[in-house]
């Protein structure tokens, strides 16, 4: 059916015409709320729908079980673990260890260069001063993080499409976070980014995620980038819109050889080749 | 938990217990996961459509009606609709909901029939299968396990849109006849009661 087409409601024979293809999960969308809304209304009971109705779900006993992939029960019961955060958690608070970086060190008096042609240079940061974070660890923190996006969500109900497609990008984020080779990485906010929360997460193949929140709006002209730190030096991940609501998501995110951290900046609008500020959220990659 | 009935777990899972959902996930996970691998033919994609499965019948176990069907069917009802919504979204011929819908069909609970053959075993319900004609039972298969819609049927079999309709109906008819030969058949009920208007119907 085409957009703005009207479509005539079902005649009661028509029901009994589709009944077989309802109950078998055959009609379309359209076709099958439809007949629910003929059924709700009609004075007849259209038996028929229950009785046909009644033999499908021994047709799932004719397929063999097939045990489930190892992974597949972490993954569904962290799945779980959000559902259930989103009801009862407080959004995440920042920890209280140190940044995990510090601005690179400037000689008394220095002026910072002008204009974005600043030669490329390492970028200096120190390790996160804190022991290696356990894998559990990294998914209760993003858990965590979930409940805070899963209360923001909420409050979008008046833009349903785009709370739904950042629902579902961040079940994906989740799943890739929680497969067993996976690479992630727990960012935590400092200076204009303090309270912020988040974490990158890298499948062993394709793309992945990185997901803040609690951000500040950019400043005017400016942006947030996300950058890959390889023995200190920096390179791109990509460029990342925050939301009203202080939300912000990256996604087809490749994973880069080497990576140990994932830094984020504010950077002129369009980018920047290399930082040219400190970083305001940062995190250590954990394989 | 291993000592609990599956009803007394979907209503320890309706009260937000993640250790009844883990128990109940060890009961029925390769059944779902064997359903959603026959329908999506893509173990990965099965993987996401059993994830989909638990999440919904965490939010949905307060709404189980018990009584009408057991768990295993519930769960399975569930896993069958997450798997037609998967593969039917890597369709991208399938006419999927409009992009306002306030819900998704993959969030809606399904409907839950009262069960026929409840009490038939797997050796039962494949007899009365095999004494279908075949195009009947190629119809049925092609709707419950292919995914595929009645359009895509007529199609596939080089048939008109009248027959497939037919089929799929005199196929499920005669479905339940030959079951109720192996035994009790319980009796449909009102099926206003048991068909209703979905969250996002217009």
């Amino acid at each position: 059916m085409t957009a703005g087409q009207v479509r005539p409601e079902l005649t009661c024979d028509e029901v009994r015409e589709l009944a077989g293809l309802y109950v078998l999960g055959a009609l379309d969308y359209d076709e099958a709320r439809l007949l629910r809304a003929h059924v709700s209304d009609c004075l007849d009971s259209h038996a028929e729908i229950a009785a046909l109705g009644g033999v499908v779900p021994a047709l799932a006993s004719l397929v063999e079980p097939v045990p489930g992939p190892a992974g597949l029960k972490t993954r569904v019961m962290a799945a779980i673990a959000a559902e259930a955060a989103v009801g009862t958690a407080e959004p995440a608070a920042p920890t209280t260890t140190r940044s995990a970086w510090v601005a690179p060190a400037r000689p008394a008096g220095a002026t910072r260069p002008a204009g974005p042609a600043r030669p490329s240079r390492p970028f200096e940061f120190a390790r996160p001063n804190m022991s290696r974070w356990l894998s559990w660890g990294a998914v209760a923190a993003a858990l965590l993080l979930i409940a805070a996006l899963g209360a923001s969500t909420l409050v979008l109900q008046s833009r349903a499409d785009r709370a739904e497609e950042r629902v579902a990008m961040l079940a994906d984020a989740v799943g890739v976070m929680t497969q067993p080779a996976a690479a992630v990485a727990t960012l935590q906010g400092t200076g204009p980014a303090a309270g912020a929360t988040g974490f990158a997460a890298f499948p062993q193949t394709g793309d992945g995620y990185v997901v803040l929140v609690g951000l500040p709006p950019a400043p005017s002209g400016q942006t947030y980038q996300a950058w890959y730190l390889v023995d200190g030096r920096a390179s791109s991940a990509g460029l990342l819109t925050v939301e009203s609501d202080g939300y912000g998501i990256l996604s087809g995110v490749a994973r880069l050889p080497g990576v140990d951290q994932i830094a984020l900046t504010i950077e002129r609008r369009g980018g920047s080749d290399q930082p040219t500020g400190a970083p305001i959220m940062s995190g250590q990659v954990e394989a | 938990m291993s000592g609990m009935s599956d009803e007394a777990l979907i209503d320890r899972v309706a009260s937000a217990d993640q250790a009844a959902l883990s128990e109940l996930y060890d009961r029925y996970q390769a059944l779902m996961y064997g359903l959603a691998t026959r329908i999506t033919r893509d173990a990965a994609l099965a993987e996401d459509v059993v994830q989909e499965a638990f999440v919904g019948i965490w939010r949905n176990a307060a709404v189980y009606a018990g009584g009408r069907a057991s768990v295993r069917t519930w769960v399975l009802s569930i896993t069958h609709h997450r798997a037609i919504d998967a593969v039917r979204r890597r369709r991208p011929t399938t006419a999927l909901p409009d992009a306002d819908q306030p819900q998704t069909p993959s969030l809606a609970v399904p409907d839950v029939w009262p069960e026929v053959a409840r009490h038939l075993d797997a050796d039962a319900i494949r007899a009365a299968m095999a004494g279908l004609p075949d195009l009947q039972r190629e119809a049925i298969e092609l709707a419950y396990f292919g995914g595929l819609t009645q359009q895509e049927i007529a199609a596939r079999t080089e048939s008109p849109l009248g027959t497939v309709k037919s089929r799929v109906r005199l196929g499920l008819l005669q479905l339940r006849r030959l079951m109720e030969e192996h035994g009790p058949i319980e009796r449909p009920t009102d099926t206003r009661e048991l068909v209703r208007p979905a969250e996002g119907d217009r």
